[in-house]
């Protein structure tokens, strides 16, 4: 063997200067651990990875890429499905955010500032001495990480009880975030935002709401180094259930019925058809055509069960028998509780490619049907072929439904990328027209999201990119911009 | 020895649960490393992936970054991909991390250089430090051991050369008990933990094989060993390599805690100290040998036992495991810092073990922290009133 003397990437030794050479790799086995998401999607090669500690940091980095020219593309968790960023194939400069982990709690005020790395768990793990807890996300619990979420999800994703408190961009306070200049700002009435204020405070009072800008944007506008978000006493008494229904017309008019109801009766509400991978993970083959888990949350138990025994009317109204504890169990871990099932089950599913997106309640059944029969009908020989399978989830937001398809293989099948690059496409496309493609602001989801942007919103969109990254450093090509 | 492995490391995911779980962050190399993926279970396998696949070169760099791996299995215990028929988990990151140096080693890259003199100690005097084989023995002197028996006590190269008040406790307590314990002298070599780990595959069976026939020659039906890491080798890679074995083999602190619980034994020696037990890797979470330490400690007149937050199958490794200790002396030292705050920060006064290698790696951290750390053989010979 011959010892040859490391060639380091010309950029290697100013980052190191940044960050200290302990976090900076270059060397090809380490790109190659972050060259792909859990998607198909085929991956980007970076040139460069980096791990900042501050967002001092993180802001160093970004000036240098001004200077140099070379792109950054960010990776939180890792844990997405819409394939990475592309930017500009081994010469990216991979920014790492998971040494960004503090999460300080700050009871008196209701608020915990996350370091855009902190993992949701640690998140909770914090918060959970106090009795608090945040929304976040709901799987994948241990993975994700804070940052990520905000940035690369739309509605910054969603957690244990979407259902009754809506998506998450909605309990974030504001952001610190590095412009694509290398320029910090803080929004949410924060020091940038008020010149009195030392920290984010409020974010419904700043004037323009800047935080949203960021929120989505899959770091095209800036690097996201700290969310503040709002957190809630854990609610005294939590109880879950399930309910298994013989149809697909059944099990619709049971979740649209409850959310109809004037009475709040759940806090997270999630229906799976039983050839949903995560069921048959969790309770092997059932019978019947899908099940309906819900949690319900309140500060006496009285009034947690007087809200079951109405959830019970209404689901047994419509043909559905309880189900068995193993999909109690779901319920009572996944659609509250810590998440850590839905992690596991997340786990258990991956590799894995989503179709996710939002209909308005009255069109959602027929436009689910209109998802599955491209999955079941459309692509039934090829899925057969490649051993690709899928299964459809939703979940009541707000006024909408959240209508999901996750799309699962076996990663050893030759050519069946492929296939789902192919699949994945054809409903996206059905997405695109039917209704409002809703999932990763990263990679792919968000060139194919992007694609159906009018002559008009794609001007305001690429102005706004223009002027706050004129050089384009910041994950070029992404959102087609 | 990585083509073995070529469905497992496919059929990872890449979720990322072997980085943080329910206890928060889960390998100690990446809290102490620059913390990329490639030290991470997702890292490793999709590394392994692509030079199965023809993407990826051996080099140097990853030779010494697969080097740093404990093999402490808190991946493993934490991966969520199971076989949905059989629930058994389809991904043993230790044996893909193995299975990767034994390929590295033989593409002419590495072991790091410690290792290379272990390998050499290893082949010359049977022990990875390099001692004189005619001392492996001295432990035993004056016990007057008979070298054939049904128990044979397999007592290691840390607590042969390095501590052997273990070996003289573990043995003392087992006579106590009414076990009469054989020994194999000189004829023990060292388990091959080393060997498995350092990539040098052809050597580690070459133990392994004289290892097996020295304790058949001795008439072993039962082996008995106070080292967590070469009971694992005994009991579990074997006869994985060599096939079924003619013999059972037991941790030290599984027959002691049956001893106390049939009154063979008690420990009525006031021990008025407050303790904490740290779970050795290849006991705990490889053989899933958690409660007889446990019972055994909560059975000393006037001691007290008080868990560490991670504990059982979420304990921290002590930093040595896999010949890290040896590879990356400072890595190791760093991780036994961590695992020796964490007891400080209980009102643990003592950490025991039951693996000298343990023992060994914390004693050195536990002196900055004004912290005692004991075998648990120790422990209980003088819970026995006893001095070893």
């Amino acid at each position: 063997m011959v010892t040859m003397a490391i060639r380091h990437h010309h950029l290697h030794d100013p980052l190191a200067a940044i960050v200290g050479s302990k976090y900076v790799a270059d060397e090809d086995f380490v790109l190659e651990t972050y060259s792909r998401d859990i998607s198909a999607f085929p991956g980007s090669m970076p040139g460069i990875i980096v791990r900042p500690g501050t967002t001092e940091e993180v802001s160093e980095i970004v000036k240098l890429a001004n200077r140099t020219g070379y792109p950054i593309v960010l990776k939180g968790g890792g844990q997405a499905g819409g394939g990475v960023t592309k930017g500009e194939p081994t010469r990216n400069i991979v920014i790492d955010m998971g040494r960004l982990d503090k999460v300080e709690v700050d009871i008196a005020n209701l608020k915990a500032t996350c370091g855009a790395g902190a993992r949701n768990s640690r998140i909770d793990d914090a918060l959970r001495p106090y009795g608090y807890y945040a929304n976040t996300v709901i799987g994948p619990y241990f993975t994700a990480t804070i940052g990520g979420v905000t940035s690369g999800i739309a509605g910054a994703g969603f957690g244990k009880n979407v259902s009754s408190v809506g998506c998450n961009w909605g309990h974030i306070l504001g952001l610190k975030v590095v412009l694509p200049t290398g320029d910090i700002i803080t929004t949410g009435a924060g020091p940038d935002s008020n010149i009195y204020r030392k920290d984010i405070e409020f974010r419904e009072v700043t004037g323009p709401d800047l935080t949203s800008l960021f929120i989505g944007s899959g770091g095209a506008l800036g690097i996201i180094t700290e969310v503040a978000i709002k957190i809630y006493p854990i609610p005294k008494y939590s109880k879950a259930a399930s309910y298994v229904f013989d149809t697909m017309e059944n099990i619709w008019a049971a979740q649209l019925k409850m959310a109809e109801s004037p009475t709040v009766l759940y806090t997270n509400l999630i229906m799976f058809e039983m050839a949903n991978h995560m069921v048959r993970a969790m309770a092997g083959d059932m019978h019947g055509y899908g099940a309906l888990f819900m949690a319900v949350e309140g500060d006496s138990e009285a009034d947690v069960d007087l809200r079951l025994k109405e959830i019970e009317k209404i689901c047994t109204g419509f043909g559905a028998t309880r189900g068995t504890p193993a999909l109690d169990h779901y319920a009572a871990t996944g659609a509250t509780g810590t998440g850590a099932f839905v992690h596991d089950v997340c786990a258990m599913s991956c590799p894995f490619m989503t179709w996710e997106s939002m209909s308005t309640r009255s069109q959602s059944l027929e436009y689910a049907k209109g998802m599955l029969d491209i999955l079941n009908n459309q692509f039934k020989e090829e899925n057969a072929k490649y051993r690709t399978s899928g299964g459809l989830y939703t979940v009541p937001i707000a006024n909408t439904m959240l209508i999901g398809i996750t799309i699962h293989w076996d990663d050893t099948v030759p050519g069946v990328e492929e296939h789902n690059r192919k699949l994945w496409k054809a409903g996206a496309d059905f997405m695109l027209k039917n209704g409002t493609f809703s999932a990763y602001a990263q990679g792919n989801h968000s060139s194919s999201i992007s694609s159906a942007w009018s002559p008009t919103y794609y001007k305001v969109m690429s102005g706004i990119k223009k002027t706050l990254d004129p050089n384009n450093i910041l994950n070029p090509g992404l959102w087609n911009l | 020895m990585l083509e073995k492995y070529k469905q497992a490391v496919t059929v990872c995911s890449r979720c990322g649960m072997c980085i943080v779980g329910e206890n928060g962050y889960i390998c100690p190399v990446q809290q102490h490393s620059g913390g990329f993926d490639p030290s991470v279970a997702r890292g490793r396998n999709q590394i392994a992936r692509a030079i199965l696949e023809g993407r990826l070169k051996y080099s140097d760099e990853l030779m010494e970054s697969t080097f740093t791996c404990l093999g402490c299995d808190n991946c493993h215990e934490q991966c969520g991909r199971v076989d949905p028929r059989t629930g058994e988990k389809l991904i043993d990151e230790g044996k893909i991390t193995r299975a990767l140096r034994v390929d590295l080693v033989k593409a002419g890259y590495g072991p790091p250089e410690p290792l290379k003199a272990v390998d050499a100690n290893m082949e010359k005097v049977h022990n990875p430090f390099g001692e004189p084989e005619g001392r492996r023995s001295a432990w035993a002197a004056g016990l007057n051991l008979p070298v054939r028996g049904d128990t044979v006590y397999f007592a290691g190269c840390y607590a042969a050369y390095r501590n052997p008040k273990i070996a003289r406790a573990t043995v003392a307590v087992l006579q106590k008990g009414g076990v009469n314990v054989a020994y194999l002298g000189e004829n023990e070599w060292c388990c091959g933990v080393p060997e498995l780990w350092d990539g040098n595959a052809p050597l580690s069976e070459e133990v392994i094989q004289h290892n097996v026939e020295a304790l058949k020659a001795a008439g072993a039906k039962r082996v008995v060993t106070s080292c967590a890491g070469c009971f694992h080798a005994l009991k579990s890679d074997y006869p994985e390599i060599i096939g079924k074995l003619p013999f059972e083999v037991v941790h030290s602190s599984e027959v002691i805690a049956d001893l106390i619980a049939s009154g063979k034994i008690t420990l009525d020696t006031e021990v008025a100290t407050t303790f904490t037990y740290h779970d050795p890797c290849h006991l705990g979470r490889y053989e899933k040998v958690y409660e007889p330490p446990r019972a055994i400690l909560k059975s000393i007149k006037g001691a007290k036992f008080v868990e560490m937050p991670r504990n059982k199958n979420n304990a921290w490794c002590c930093g040595g495991g896999s010949v890290v200790a040896v590879a990356f002396p400072d890595l190791a030292r760093d991780i036994a810092d961590d695992r020796v705050q964490e007891a400080k920060g209980t009102e643990a006064e003592a950490i025991v073990s039951a693996c000298p290698l343990c023992e060994n790696g914390l004693t050195q951290s536990a002196r900055k922290a004004k912290m005692e750390v004991y075998d648990l053989s120790v422990v209980v010979a003088n819970a026995m009133g006893m001095h070893v």
